[in-house]
This record gives C-alpha cells, structure tokens and sequence, in this order.
C-alpha cells in the first residue's frame, strides 16, 4: 500500500527537520579553487542531472581556435607547462601546474578552447588554463572501465558541425565527454603504451615501444594504417601530437629528444636533441595546422 | 548547489510543523509552507510550479542496489563489470589463453584484448588468440600481411628508417654495440696494433671508452663527459656535462648567471626556486609550500587512514597549506587524518553536503548528490 499524501509529507518533513540536528561540518570547503577572477562564465555546462557542486565553472569560455591553440603544448615531468612552437623548435613556459595533488602527472590533451586536460597517475582528470597554467578540478571518476591511466587525444568528429572528441587510450580505446565525463569504451587496441592525436577528423595512436603511429577507426579502434618511425624507446617517457602534417614525438628517460615523423615520405628526424627537461604529455588542438605552413 | 544553512534549516522545520500540524486534515502538500531545497525537494517542469516532488526509492537507470554492496543506488549497471546490465548479471572473466579482460559498457559485456593480442577469427570461443607483435600475416592488425622476407616486428613490418634486420630483430648498426656496423659485429677494445688507438698502442685517455659511433666501432667519450677543447688524446673527455656550468649538458651550453648545473640541466627556470635538486614553485607545490622541504600535511591520494583511500590531497596554494577534498567527496568529521571520507554523492547522511540527510525512513536514496525525489501523484488536495 503506498503512503498517503499525508504520510509522505510528513516524513519528507522529518527529514527536513532532522537537517539542523547534525553537525554539519566544513562542506567541502576546500573541493575545487575559487573561480579565476578573469574567467568570466563558466565554459561548460553540466548536463542535466549531472551532480556538480559550486566550485564550478572548471574553466572560463575561451574562444575558439585562438592563435596561442594552434601550437602544441608539453607538460614537463616537473609539472611544468610548455608551448612548442614547431616552426621553430622553441618551448615558451607557461607556469607550473598547480593542480590540488600530490600524484604527477601522467598525459595531456588540448581542446579548440584552449584547456588542457590534465591526466595525474592518481588516475584524476583535470582542467588547466593554457594561457596561465590554473588548474581546475573535474568530476571524471578514475577507474571507469578499467581504465586507470590513459593516453589522450582529441580528433574532429566527420560531421564538423559536431565540433571534436576526447579519445583516451588505456585498457582499450574509449571516448571521454567532458561534460558528463562519462567514459565510453569503443575497442580494443593492439597497440600499448599508446598516446593518442587527431589529424582533422583521424585519429591516430603513438605507441613507444615499436615506433608505430597507427590510423585508428573511431568507431571501432581498429588499426586501418600503420606508419613506422624511428622513435622507439621501450623504457621511455613519450609524448605525442600533431601539427602541420607531421607528427611530433618526444621520447626520453632523463631528458627528452623531439622527432618529426613525416608521413609523406616515411621520414624520421630528430629535430630537438635535447630539451632539457622529460616530457611525459604533449597536445594539440583540432585547431592546429594539419598542412606544412610553409 | 547552494548549501544548508541552520538557520535556514530550522525556519524550515519550524514551518513545516506548523503547517503540517494544521493542515494535515486538509491533505495538502507541504509545498507552500516548506521553501523549496534543492537537495529534498526538485521542482518538476511537468507539473504546476506551485507542486513539489516526493520522496523517491526506486534507482533511476542506471542505478541500481546491488547485494554485497554498500549504499543505496550505487552500482551503475552501464559499467560495473560484476553487474553489467542489471545486478545478477556480471561479465564472465576470460580464461587467461583468452588474452583478453571483461569490460562493462553500456550495460553490455565486452571483451578488451591484451596488447599486441587480437580477436581476428571473430570467434568467442578462443578470445584473442592471434599474437599481432610478430605474426606476418597478421602484424599489428588482422589481415596486415608483410611482404616475403620482412619481418614483423613489435607490430609492424619491416624495420624502422635506421634500423637493420639481424634475424628477427631490428637493430641501430651505427650505435649498437653488439651489432656495430653489421649484425653480430661486437665492439671491444682491439689488439693493441689496431690503428683504432688513436692515442697509441692501449692508450685510453681519462673519460674514454669503446663505443659504437656511425657504426664504427671507437674509442670516444663515457656517457655524460665531453671533449670540449678537442684534444682527446691530451686530457681525455675533460668535461662532466653534468655539473659544468660552461658546457652544461653539452659543450658550449653555457648557464645563465644564478643558475647551476645538475643532471646537465641549467636550473632553475625564471618563476621556480631550487629545492634540492628540483625546480619548483613555492607558491603552490604541496611538498614545498612557502619554502623548500615544507610538505603539506594530510594523508595523499594513495595514503589515507587504514590503507583506505583519502578522496583528498594536501594542497598549497599562495604558498600556504591546505588541503583539498577532490569533487563529490568531502571531510564530514573534520579529521585531518581520514581526508575526505565521505562520497557525497552516495551518502544519504551526507547527500551532496555534509549533514544533509535523506529520508532514512523511507530508504530515500542519494544519487549524484541528490536525494531522489519524483513527481508528486495526485491525491485529495492535490491539484
């Protein structure tokens, strides 16, 4: 038998009374940052029924492919965030990533706006200002689907009005919607140890330990083509992306080298012999040059 | 989501006794009397504005109460591969010749395969049986078959640009030592009457070694010393490019004025303060926060009371400690020591706040930071 009206509104009431008799301690006072005084509005929107508390927004309404989104981005074993400039082999420091952790960090992917999505070996997903390295925290739950660290990428959907997706590649390859944060397993991978970048609408998966850049089906994960660098280095840190064309590789255990792959003609150069530093996350936006520019 | 403020809270209780109390014979809802909150009460578009929502028990998919498992409305049957679609359902685990792990995704059961391992006979019965590391006929992807006499090697046919088959593998000629200009061609020191020895007959100047260089096989620098005034045969590879300010890392890279040399790396960057042998940033590293060797307290990530993990980090920002409880958990009992122990986004004691209770009574579940409510139905009173 249900409870009447009456009985339902009196327990809804007893709950509400009940609220003032417990302590209520700090409440999350400290989960997330104070939003950046310069972000303006929040940049992303919880879907309806997503749980998000009032730390939000994660980050402010960049526009679009901005000039500074059209690089590729490293993270530094140091936490530090970089912006490499391919055409001429420099890297602009950007700051220190202060993210709420102690974990490091572990991979990266930079979307059309500008936010670099920080991944940290604690699993934990994270929102960072590539104008001024802040970081944000996000409500990703590490472990979905068995992925527990992942490399990152982000490729534009075949229907450009659809804009882009965040690909992860860790126990298979799975897409992550950033505003739900959902994780969506689509395949397996043959590849491991892969980091992930898009070439306009492909996307492509790096994987160290043989040197191979495979054309991955969005779809279903599976390699449609395979290209054979250089760069391999089994015990390496690495990292991954696209820009003019080319691909851009950074391999190291102490200090990272940097090799361009030029799929047009099966070339490997290593153009940077040494950056000083190990880079273990690098990206590109969907907004980057996928033609040489010069 | 706005919080609940005590005061707030007992105007509300008292509202609600009041009207509850002189209103009950009416069979209203308390909705008029009792301010909306969010966290009890959710509006309902479908309904006139003036309506609130009841107390809802029933999981929304696809949530579910699963036995074995704490909580109400906790296991999310889309992807928990022990209750994959619905809760007596988990993904059987494969046999271990399967090369495979179950996967839960989108409340279907899947099979992920190992790396380098995939299913290309489609058949369920033997998992990813195919090995595409170092099958030619099928490397790196079912059906990539290598042409006659190239290899596959680590998922690819052929070689990479620079390297050389030697059998079934691929070596770097010009810098492998065992395989120093051709396959199997070792690099050690020669006979004595080797012209190798550049520096005479057995002379091994300070800092040298045999080494394999553009595949021929000398006698050149140790790893991380440099012949920066090359003159190898005088005084050897002279130059720990470690430590040396002047040829940091390489000859000729000098260090800026302040900076040192460690590691070969010219440190510390503008903006970052050397602790140790790390640059870093005072202002906000959790383990030199405000000054070096200063560690924020709290229990990490990894480390919380118990073993358990703590849903928190200690954190610095502006150069002073904090600690930082990750999104949907929070530190309820105000101990430092156990982090942010409480899920708020499950806890029907702590439902998207600490303190705020769901209706224990009625088994009111809290799911993403809600206690779930639903639409009122239509009763004596009710429009």
């Amino acid at each position: 038998m249900k409870p009447s009206i009456i009985t339902r509104g009196l327990l809804v009431a007893a709950a509400a009374c009940a609220l003032p008799l417990f302590h209520c301690a700090k409440a999350d006072t400290t989960s997330g940052f104070d939003p950046d005084p310069d972000a303006g509005e929040a940049g992303v929107e919880p879907e309806a029924g997503t749980f998000i508390d009032d730390t939000s927004p994660p980050i402010p309404p960049f526009v679009e492919c901005a000039e500074e989104t059209k690089q590729i981005y490293v993270l530094g074993s140091d936490k530090a965030l970089y912006r490499f400039y391919p055409d001429t082999l420099k890297f602009v420091r950007i700051g220190t990533v202060a993210c709420p952790t102690t974990a490091g960090t572990f991979s990266m992917a930079i979307d059309r706006r500008g936010v670099a999505w920080v991944e940290y070996t604690d699993g934990r997903l994270f929102a960072v200002n590539t104008s001024n390295a802040k970081c944000q925290q996000t409500l990703f739950k590490p472990g979905q689907t068995g992925f527990e660290v992942f490399g990152m990428g982000y490729a534009r959907n075949g229907d450009s009005a659809n804009g882009e997706t965040l690909y992860v590649a860790g126990a298979g390859l799975a897409s992550l919607d950033t505003k739900t944060f959902d994780l969506k397993f689509v395949g397996s991978l043959t590849f491991g140890r892969t980091e992930l970048t898009g070439l306009d609408t492909q996307l492509y998966a790096f994987s160290v330990g043989s040197g191979v850049i495979a054309g991955l089906n969005k779809q279903t994960a599976a390699t449609e083509t395979i290209y054979r660098t250089a760069a391999v280095d089994a015990q390496a840190a690495f990292a991954f992306a696209q820009w003019g064309g080319d691909f851009w590789i950074f391999t190291g255990d102490q200090r990272s080298i940097v090799t361009q792959y030029k799929p047009v003609g099966d070339k490997s150069t290593v153009v940077v012999k040494d950056t000083g530093m190990l880079i273990v996350g690098a990206g590109s936006s969907t907004c980057a040059p996928t033609a040489p520019t010069r | 989501m706005s919080s609940p403020r005590p005061l707030r809270s007992a105007l509300i209780v008292s509202l609600a006794a009041t009207a509850l109390v002189l209103q009950a014979a009416c069979a209203r809802s308390v909705n008029e009397e009792i301010p909306s909150d969010p966290l009890l009460f959710a509006p309902d578009a479908t309904r006139p504005a003036a309506l609130v929502a009841c107390v809802q028990t029933e999981c929304p998919a696809p949530w579910a109460t699963c036995p074995g498992t704490e909580g109400l409305c906790t296991t999310d049957t889309s992807r928990d591969v022990k209750h994959c679609g619905s809760c007596d359902t988990p993904c059987p685990r494969p046999p271990n010749v399967f090369h495979a792990t179950a996967v839960c995704t989108a409340a279907t059961c899947a099979l992920a395969c190992d790396e380098l391992y995939a299913d290309c006979n489609k058949s369920e019965k033997d998992g990813c049986e195919t090995s595409t590391a170092d099958d030619p006929k099928n490397c790196g992807t079912c059906g990539n078959v290598c042409k006659d006499g190239d290899i596959c090697w680590r998922g690819a046919c052929g070689c990479p640009s620079g390297y050389t088959q030697c059998g079934d593998d691929c070596k770097l000629l010009d810098s492998d030592r065992d395989n120093c200009g051709a396959c199997g061609t070792l690099c050690r020191a020669p006979a004595r009457d080797n012209p190798a020895w550049i520096c005479g007959p057995g002379t091994s100047p300070p800092n040298t070694l045999w080494t394999c260089a553009s595949a021929s096989c000398i006698l050149d620098c140790k790893p991380h010393f440099g012949n920066c005034n090359k003159d190898l045969c005088a005084d050897g590879c002279e130059i720990d490019l470690k430590t040396d300010r002047l040829n940091c890392g390489a000859c000729g890279n000098a260090c800026e004025a302040g900076q040192d040399c460690v590691e070969g790396t010219c440190i510390c960057p503008a903006g970052t303060t050397r602790c140790g042998n790390d640059c870093t940033d005072l202002a906000v590293d959790p383990d030199n926060c405000g000054e070096c060797s200063n560690p924020c307290p709290g229990p990490t990530p990894s480390r919380g009371r118990g073993g358990r993990v703590s849903h928190g980090s200690p954190s610095c920002s502006g150069g002073k400690c904090d600690y930082t409880c990750f999104r949907g958990f929070a530190d309820c009992n105000g101990r430092l020591d156990d982090g942010c122990e409480v899920d708020i986004t499950s806890d029907p004691t702590h439902c998207g706040n600490c303190g705020t209770k769901c209706n224990a009574a009625l088994g009111q579940p809290c799911v993403m930071g809600k206690c779930l409510t639903k639409a009122c139905e239509p009763g004596p009173g009710i429009f």
